[in-house]
């Protein structure tokens, strides 16, 4: 047996005795836990967003504050209240009442981009769904996640929970990552990072809850307010300096309000790229042989991308925007890039607008976030039921909307579910709900018709649809 | 709640237990549990001494409670440890962890 096998199973021999002990607690034992997680994590949230800033070297700390106010404030008043434990729901018209039980241990990964607050997050919402969690975290900020996960289990074992409920791997590497991906007592993997990541924990042969990546495509139409589409923009997009995968990555609009919109982004701070610059900025931040974004601008401000790249917006840019034509793998700026550069592509009128979205949106992006600026419903409807996303943000911050509490009454989660396009199981931004198996008991309601009828004559092959339906539906 | 008591006859420590077992209170019974068990054990050199620990009663059990009836199944051989009565949530709880097998659980 590997040494890498021997602590995954070790961990795993914990974790199945923590989860044992959790199903032994009601709802409000399980509260009191989560009450008094969410408290510790809170209160350690500039602590531990200075750490993270500064072990990774991405993003803004004031930032990774609010993303870590994000991960526990807003998280726990999406699930306060929400039922996790024994009976959740009963409905005496149909019969069902359904009854929750936790699902076991839960492997959690987690991103370089956004560490203590998805920790944070991840121990909420596994907690108050009485599941033990191990982390894995990143290389480039472990120190971080070990000290978000200390404190919270700290507070978890003084509220009462069963020891062992939250680990942490011993060291973040690929194998003993995968060991315990792949262990068969692990119950789910909360798989929140990059594609390969995220496609070797649904192939591990466990159940997993994945994110996909995001290419999110922003359509200012015609209908919209202008100013307050451009301001609500930057203020996404240099959040944490675009860290945040929900965060946009292309603004698409019609030629007819085209010059209102760069003229807007101008006024507001932002800095159009000419030909030469934007050949230099493609070129530090993606990585065309590999086809992914450049690991060196993520998360970085527009000054150390300038100097990177040899280019001298003005003092004080806060995103670099360089006009595309063309969208496809070989133009890179039509990819994601979670760094304050943003593409811009005029359309010659609407229609061509949302088809440039779709094609942006199925670069690299699908089932993620999509995002809207309009005063027209009717525009509002058609960009809606045309884009593949499991968020569609309308006159709204795609990233502040997208994790929810916000904007919108969406759970507030750092997971956010693709769908099937982005290869992940639900579109949902994942929560608590989404850790827990429900049980369905299901009372004696019987269904008349089918009990009324004579279903020998459903051997009867002389008789067709119409005969059947007709009989079984006779008299009701 | 926690009782030992020892049956010279067929050589077994038996304990009774009822409520909750809680951190604490299986802290506090490790020590006296094994300090019985090497007593018992004296008695009767060559025999095997056999535990059972009666849950009638036992509401709810700690991951440490847990740890000492493994360590216990461990010291005196496992097909000479056994659980009797445990409600319902305990036998779960016991299966959840995969020890009801190792622990003679019923």
């Amino acid at each position: 047996m590997s040494d890498y096998k021997k602590i995954a199973d070790e961990l795993l021999g914990k974790a199945i005795l923590a989860g044992a002990m959790f199903h032994q607690f009601n709802q409000e034992q399980t509260d009191h836990i989560v009450d008094k997680v969410f408290e510790a994590g809170f209160n350690a949230r500039v602590r531990l967003a200075k750490m993270a800033a500064e072990e990774s070297g991405l993003g803004l700390w004031q930032h990774k504050v609010i993303k870590n106010v994000v991960g526990t404030q807003l998280v726990y008043d999406s699930i306060k209240h929400e039922k996790t434990a024994g009976v959740i729901s009963i409905d005496h018209k149909s019969g069902i009442m359904e009854i929750a039980q936790p699902i076991g241990p839960i492997f959690g990964i987690i991103p370089i981009t956004n560490p203590t607050s998805t920790v944070l997050f991840k121990i909420l919402i596994s907690l108050k769904s009485r599941n033990p969690i191990i982390f894995s975290v990143p290389r480039r900020a472990p120190e971080c996640c070990r000290k978000a996960v200390e404190i919270c289990y700290e507070a978890a074992l003084k509220a009462g929970a069963p020891e062992d409920c939250i680990q942490i791997l011993p060291e973040t590497n690929r194998e003993l990552t995968h060991e315990v991906m792949v262990h068969p007592k692990l119950s789910l993997i909360l798989a929140t990072g990059g594609t390969g990541l995220v496609h070797a924990a649904y192939s591990s042969g466990n159940p997993a809850l994945g994110v996909g990546p995001g290419n999110v495509p922003i359509l200012i139409d015609s209908s919209a307010d202008i100013p307050f589409a451009v301001e609500n923009i930057i203020n996404s997009k240099t959040f944490d300096n675009g860290t945040v995968c929900a965060s946009e990555q292309s603004v698409v609009c019609e030629k007819a309000i085209a010059a209102r919109v760069v003229a807007e982004f101008e006024h507001q701070g932002c800095y159009f790229l000419n030909k030469d610059e934007t050949a230099k900025i493609e070129a530090i931040a993606f990585n065309q042989e590999k086809g992914v974004m450049s690991a060196d601008v993520v998360g970085q401000p527009v000054t150390k991308i300038a100097k990177m790249s040899g280019i001298d917006p003005p003092e004080g840019t806060k995103i670099l925007i360089a006009k595309q034509e063309h969208i496809g793998i070989e133009y890179s700026l039509s990819q994601e890039i979670l760094a304050p550069i943003l593409a811009f592509y005029e359309a010659p009128d609407y229609q061509s607008a949302i088809k440039e979205c779709i094609d942006l949106n199925y670069l690299g992006g699908v089932g993620h976030t999509a995002g809207i600026y309009a005063n027209d419903e009717e525009r509002i409807l058609e960009f809606s039921k045309i884009m593949n996303a499991g968020r569609i943000m309308v006159n709204t911050p795609s990233v502040q909307g997208a994790v929810g509490g916000i904007f919108n009454i969406l759970p507030t989660s750092l997971t956010l579910g693709c769908g099937t396009g982005g290869k992940n199981i639900t579109t949902e931004n994942v929560t608590a709900h989404n850790l827990i198996n429900i049980q369905r008991v299901c009372r004696r309601k019987v269904n008349e018709k089918w009990f009324n009828f004579d279903q020998s004559k459903y051997m009867d092959e002389s008789l067709d649809i119409n005969d059947i339906l007709k009989e079984y539906n006779s008299n009701y | 709640m926690t009782n030992l008591n020892y049956s010279i006859d067929i050589h077994q420590l038996n304990g009774d237990f009822e409520g909750k077992l809680d951190t604490v209170i299986s802290q506090e019974f490790q020590p006296v549990l094994e300090l019985e068990i090497e007593k018992c054990k004296a008695r009767k050199p060559n025999n095997n001494l056999k535990i059972c620990f009666n849950f009638q009663g036992v509401e709810f059990i700690t991951s440490t409670f847990i740890r000492i009836c493994v360590a216990s199944a461990k010291t005196v051989g496992k097909e000479n440890f056994s659980i009797v009565n445990t409600n319902p949530l305990i036998k779960k709880t016991l299966k959840i962890a995969g020890l009801d097998e190792e622990l003679n659980a019923s």
